[in-house]
């Protein structure tokens, strides 16, 4: 195996974490106005914002430190208007209004009462508040730890299915809402916005050139949704139950296993709706379907269940079950021959997942149901040859890319450890962590990488690993 | 929240061009092993596989292996110790008509399922009230003419004994009343596939199966005292023909088995899969 070459990235946590009230020195009481003016001290103090250094004024005050309200805000891009009431601030985005009154512990913040500390004081003609409430209200994200700001606080919660659109946005769904919802994330942590609440969207196949994702909703009707503006629309009309959609390579087809019982392989087009049967040979329980690039063959599972049997009064002492036979077994079928049978690729007893077309073969997991052997991926050659493809983890994901897949695995000191894998099985490591990464998402030409963590979404980027969600 | 202890990578540039985007999941430190056998229920078995692939992405060296011949085998394999979990279209623990509880086993409740009455596509009528299904399904009416429809003999399907869907239906839309077996124009199927068929291809017939299962142009759901046969129904309370389905185990479920029910009860599979394989999450239905 080759391993490439490593550098360290810096420490993904110290970027961006939810910060305690660091500007304020000592909080037993609130000081008046005119208290914290006899004792005003200049100063400065340094603060990473957005991932730029600034210089902040300040003033300390009988151990408040106060920050120059015109500075902070126009570094987080709000805008401050002076009334006669006191000073009004919005955020850039619109969402949040801050009203304060010098001398004035109280202030509000979208309509709510809320208590400073310290109350804003003017100091040669400048307002100074407290740091950490003036960019929360805003809403803002501080850690004073790190001495970090970003203007827009990140989404709290647990994410997972994550997708990369064609503008390089990462969507990903919030999994504890009430509904799923899916967000839509840039580079930038804290710049995000709500892409979707339509919870059946969560999981969409997305196409190759990674303009729309393809879903079902709970009437089985095709939808396509826009992954930049997330407009949805219908596709067809049929309400057949689909899954394991699948877009051609050339995005004009959507392929998918059909029916009640999953026993058909069906293509839609996608300027058309219209559906055609790929392949309808009545055996049930398909999944896990896939195409190859040139459209000339698919490859799919067979879930073989068991045989009960009884007599025809359903009596306890009659019942047998047979799950000798069950399992997953692997199929393809050649779409270049007429009613061509599919071919069983496999007969063995292992767990199969993952099952993906590489360089005219079959790669997939498989899982001792033992459950004492390590998970290994096999590769079935075009010729029907079979070999195990040798990694220093253990595999546990698979995904393809244009030049062979992407699997991640789990090394013996447990450590989280993602190769890339050539149609050959040369593998290289591409990075590892300590912690486990429970979801991995590549995007269309290989340039960014995303991974959850304990339900939290990390972008990998230039080497340094930047946490989007908290 | 766990902390981002270590992290290295090598340069993003490194990672091989794609031709899509691509994401799943992956059994970070799992350790969960083991075989669960599952046994019961046909209208449930879409649901157990598709349950079952998911979950084994979750945790590859856990085995699951599920058939379905009928929901009372469900239990009675759990009963019997061939089968980890007995999928059953009724609460197998209490008494139902027609059928004892299985004792000490506990229903673990995973879906709402709605089912519908279907007719041949030759038939004429699209509502029927409870009198004229009980009607029709004890052999009392027998043709079409006397419940709004043209002049023809009724050929009444139904499920083999044993069928949850037989129990549901004669529950829910026969309000208790009996099905009697003829003598001619009658026929019993054997799961909900060979319903829809003999359905189909049967002029002037009437059955029942699961909500899922009605598509196709051969078949059509008719109205249950006016109401129409739909999800929506089900759940705004105005359709009654409806049963929760249970996975049922020996004791309360432990290890794997007790991990792959807590998945199928889960949010994710609730709102995610099983709404797509036109079940009802459990936590739609109030009460």
């Amino acid at each position: 195996m080759k391993k490439s070459k490593w550098f360290s990235a810096a420490v993904a946590t110290a970027l961006l974490v939810t910060g305690g009230a660091g500007s304020i020195l000592a909080a037993e009481s609130t000081v008046s106005a005119a208290a914290v003016n006899n004792a005003v001290k200049t100063g400065s103090a340094t603060w990473n914002i957005n991932g730029t250094p600034v210089v902040l004024s300040t003033i300390d005050s009988s151990g408040y430190k106060l920050y120059s309200l015109s500075q902070v805000a126009g570094e987080l891009g709000a805008k401050v208007v002076a009334g006669a009431n006191g000073y009004e601030l919005n955020d850039s985005k619109g969402l949040h209004n801050v009203q304060i009154r010098t001398g004035q512990t109280g202030y509000t913040v979208d309509g709510e009462s809320l208590q400073f500390t310290a109350a804003p004081v003017i100091h040669n003609g400048k307002v100074y508040v407290e740091l950490t409430k003036l960019v929360t209200a805003l809403g803002g994200e501080l850690d004073s730890t790190a001495a970090t700001i970003a203007s827009f606080a990140r989404p709290e919660g647990q994410f997972d299915t994550l997708s990369w659109n064609a503008g390089g946005s990462l969507i990903a769904s919030k999994s504890d809402a009430e509904t799923a919802l899916l967000y839509k994330f840039s580079a930038a942590p804290g710049n995000y916005e709500l892409f979707s609440s339509d919870d059946s969207a969560a999981g969409f196949a997305v196409s190759t050139d990674q303009q729309w994702g393809a879903f079902t909703d709970e009437n089985a009707q095709l939808q396509l949704i826009n992954l930049n503006s997330g407009a949805i629309k219908a596709l067809g009309s049929d309400t057949s139950v689909k899954t394991d959609l699948v877009w051609s390579a050339d995005g004009k087809s959507i392929y998918f296993i059909q029916g009640d019982k999953q026993e058909k392989v069906a293509k839609v087009n996608v300027e058309t709706g219209a559906i055609s049967s790929v392949l309808a040979d009545k055996v049930e329980n398909k999944s896990e379907l896939r195409v190859a690039a040139d459209e000339k063959s698919v490859v799919y599972i067979v879930n073989v269940t068991g045989v009960a049997k009884n007599d025809a009064d359903s009596t306890e002492d009659s019942l047998t079950v047979d799950f000798s036979g069950a399992g997953e077994q692997l199929y393809k079928l050649d779409l270049t021959v007429k009613d061509a049978k599919a071919a069983a690729l496999t007969t063995s007893a292992d767990n199969k997942l993952y099952p993906e077309v590489v360089g005219g073969g079959v790669v997939y997991l498989s899982a001792d149901p033992e459950g004492n052997a390590a998970n290994v991926l096999k590769s079935i050659a075009a010729d029907g040859k079979a070999s195990d493809i040798t990694l220093s983890a253990e595999a546990n994901w698979v995904a393809p890319v244009s030049s062979g897949l992407i699997v991640s695995g789990l090394a013996a000191d447990g450590s989280t450890v993602i190769y890339s894998v050539t149609a050959d099985g040369g593998a290289t490591e591409l990075y590892r962590t300590s912690e486990d990464v429970s979801e991995v998402a590549v995007n269309h030409d290989g340039s960014k990488l995303a991974i959850v963590i304990d339900g939290k979404v990390f972008l990998i980027q230039n080497g340094q690993a930047v946490q989007l969600t908290k | 929240m766990k902390v981002f202890k270590k992290f290295t990578v090598t340069a993003l540039t490194a990672v091989l061009a794609v031709t899509t985007a691509f994401a799943g999941v992956a059994a970070a430190a799992d350790t969960l092993k083991g075989k669960i056998t599952i046994n019961g229920s046909t209208a449930l078995l879409p649901l157990t596989l598709q349950a079952a692939k998911e979950f084994q992405k979750l945790h590859p060296k856990v085995k699951i292996a599920a058939s379905g011949k009928g929901s009372v085998t469900g239990p009675q394999a759990v009963k019997k110790g061939i089968a980890d979990i007995g999928a059953c279209d009724w609460d197998a623990s209490i008494d139902v008509p027609g059928f004892k509880a299985f004792d000490g086993q506990v229903a673990n409740k995973v879906a709402v399922i709605p089912f519908a009455t279907i007719v041949n596509k030759n038939v004429g009528v699209d509502n029927l009230t409870t009198e004229q299904l009980q009607g029709i399904f004890s052999g009392k009416i027998t043709n079409w003419k006397d419940v709004g429809g043209a002049n023809a003999d009724i050929v009444v399907i139904t499920r083999s004994f044993g069928s949850g869907t037989r129990v549901n239906y004669q529950a829910k839309a026969l309000a208790g009343g009996d099905i009697v077996k003829k003598e001619k124009n009658y026929k019993e199927t054997g799961s909900s596939g060979d319903m829809k068929t003999a359905v189909a291809t049967t002029p002037n017939s009437i059955g029942y199966i699961d909500l899922v299962y009605v598509s196709g142009s051969d078949i059509k759901a008719v109205k249950f005292n006016g109401v129409e046969a739909t999800t929506d129904n089900v759940i705004n309370g105005s359709y009654k023909i409806w049963a929760y389905g249970y996975y049922m185990t020996k004791g309360q479920p432990t290890g794997a088995t007790k991990e792959f029910i807590e998945y199928v009860q889960s949010k994710k599979f609730q709102n995610g899969s099983l709404k797509k394989l036109k079940f009802i999450p459990i936590s739609a239905m109030k009460g």
